[in-house]
């Protein structure tokens, strides 16, 4: 079970008389990969930068780790925020990486070592006396990331990453937060609008709009395409041995479109889930039995509810369906029920 | 006129004595007035920039107006204060070389202030944020703007030592433009032109066009290489 990172409650925040964020209830957990998604306007930057303490809310609470993030000591020693089109330093891009170890006075040899190897991980070796101001945009953000990422800390904040990057450089990025969770271990909390790079990266979405957080709607589910139309699910899905799903296994085999290319997420809207007591003879070619675990009210939407459903052919899959609270009445759904979860194909979404 | 102008080319070619002592003293006055400005309005510049407080913008308006104190206007307040018969008047500084160093810092002083002021203004906002994000306490982040802002504050100096080397004013009624002591290329050229001898003004008013052409050079070469 992860442990809550940062506990957000009765958040407000504006400026002058414009209202720009109000967040009742939220919760990012530790380990994770958060996408903040949005259009521009709907809140984001200033979400991350209340998070990095750069801003101070006006009311309502922020918790990092349990302590009010403005008593907070930890808050400049383990988060670091990075702009989305990140202010390099004068100087070579080795001043740029080495500057907040400097200022933690590290000696010189272990600034080095920290700076070199930070490079390396972001894909810049050999860039450690180039001038900052001679850098392409891709490079410069890499850079940035660097800066950050030398600190060790156990909080990333990436403000829109992709936003002045090209494409073939979107993928780097995700393939470079992919190393960075790998090798740090850290929390990353990234802003976007970019939708499948969102979903690429994404363990827990949430979306912003207007300043304030809507329910989530949609299943995300990490694997790989196996054959065309078959998307493999699951925590060992991209290992190349990975057995043939079956009980227990933690791997499950949906229909899928089927589309070119190497997909990664597979999305799944919650309403696009039928829920029925019985095995469902219809065209959906995805048809799997599940239990369900929790049911919750969504937020602002009267009479509509969700439903926490965990696969049973493979432990440890998880799909959240939705459904009037009069529909899960008449079914008699509660936790605990044993239900089918049946869907098209063609509700898969590949990213 | 003609042989004027040669002549003058000739004072200097030929590196006439009260020439190159006049030209020196202006220098000399010129660069303790702006070096003694700069440690005190630097300091007050940055400090105006990273403080909020309730008059600032007043501040910041008068600094503004100031800078174009008329140096006559200077030179009058200052001399009322170091006359003999002025609360400063037994230090003995009318008509000498500190009494002209005063009033040319309080000359410099506006400028340079709020120009370190404006220039810190302008530099990008992402720059304390990110420094802040870093780890950065306030201290770091003071020293990282002046070295970041470090065109900004050469500018000013500049801006300050082209103010004070080609003014008047001050320099006439504080240092009473005494020759071989106190008397600069300013006020060399203003007494030898009511004279009618134009040879040595238009070398000196030569000799003052170099300076300040090469300073604005320089101040034009610094914001490119900022830019």
């Amino acid at each position: 079970m992860h442990k809550k990172l940062y506990e957000i409650s009765g958040l407000q925040f504006g400026y002058g008389k414009i209202e720009v964020l109000s967040i009742s209830d939220l919760d990012l957990e530790e380990g994770k990969v958060h996408v903040l998604l949005g259009p521009n306007g709907s809140g984001k930057t200033t979400l991350m930068k209340l998070l990095n303490r750069l801003l101070t809310r006006q009311s309502g609470r922020i918790k990092l780790r349990g302590v009010d993030l403005l008593e907070s000591e930890e808050v400049r020693r383990s988060t670091v925020y990075v702009h989305q089109n990140p202010l390099l330093l004068s100087g070579t891009v080795y001043d740029n990486v080495a500057y907040g170890l400097k200022l933690r006075k590290l000696d010189r040899e272990e600034i080095r070592r920290r700076v070199l190897r930070t490079l390396k991980i972001v894909g810049l070796e050999g860039f450690e006396r180039k001038r900052s101001n001679a850098l392409s945009g891709g490079e410069a953000q890499r850079v940035a990331i660097a800066r950050a990422l030398v600190l060790e800390p156990s909080v990333l904040l990436l403000d829109e990453p992709t936003a002045s990057v090209d494409r073939k450089n979107v993928r780097r990025i995700e393939e470079l937060l992919q190393q960075i969770r790998s090798a740090y271990g850290c929390t990353i909390i990234v802003s976007t609008h970019d939708l499948p790079f969102a979903y690429r990266i994404s363990d827990r979405l949430v979306h912003l709009d207007k300043g304030r957080v809507q329910p989530d709607s949609e299943n995300i589910l990490k694997g790989q395409v196996v054959e065309p139309g078959v998307f493999r699910v699951g925590q060992n899905a991209q290992q190349e041995d990975s057995q043939v799903p079956g009980r227990g296994s933690g791997i499950l085999e949906i229909a899928c479109p089927q589309l070119e290319g190497a997909f990664t997420t597979a999305v799944l809207d919650y309403d696009r889930i039928i829920l029925s007591q019985e095995p469902l003879e219809s065209s959906a070619c995805n048809s799997f039995e599940g239990r369900a675990l929790e049911i919750r009210q969504v937020p602002g939407f009267d009479g509509i509810e969700d439903i926490l459903l965990q696969a049973e052919d493979s432990a440890g899959l998880y799909f959240t369906a939705r459904l009037t609270s009069r529909s899960r009445r008449e079914m008699s759904i509660e936790a605990g029920s044993l239900v089918y979860m049946t869907f098209k194909a063609s509700s898969v979404r590949l990213y | 006129m003609q042989s004027a102008f040669a002549h003058a080319i000739e004072l200097i070619v030929t590196g006439d004595r009260e020439v190159i002592a006049i030209a020196l003293t202006s220098l000399r006055f010129a660069l303790s007035s702006v070096g003694i400005a700069a440690l005190i309005s630097i300091p007050l510049g940055v400090l105006l920039h990273f403080n909020r407080f309730r008059m600032k913008r007043a501040v910041v308006a008068v600094l503004n107006a100031l800078m174009a104190l008329p140096t006559v206007v200077v030179g009058l307040l200052v001399f009322s204060l170091i006359s003999r018969s002025g609360p400063l008047g037994q230090l003995n500084m009318l008509f000498s070389p500190a009494g002209v160093i005063l009033g040319q810092v309080i000359l410099a002083s506006p400028i340079l202030i709020s120009l370190v002021f404006s220039g810190l203004s302008r530099m990008d906002s992402r720059f304390h944020e990110t420094l802040i994000t870093l780890g950065a306490k306030q201290r770091d982040v003071l020293i990282a703007s002046l070295v970041e802002g470090r065109f900004v504050i050469i500018s000013a100096i500049l801006a300050g030592f082209g103010r004070v080397i080609g003014e008047v004013g001050v320099s006439m009624m504080l240092g009473g433009n005494i020759r071989w002591y106190t008397r600069t290329m300013t006020t060399s050229i203003a007494l030898e032109t009511s004279k009618g001898e134009f040879e040595l003004g238009l070398a000196l008013g030569m000799i003052l066009m170099i300076i300040a052409l090469a300073v604005n050079g320089i101040i034009h070469s610094l914001v490119k290489s900022d830019a």
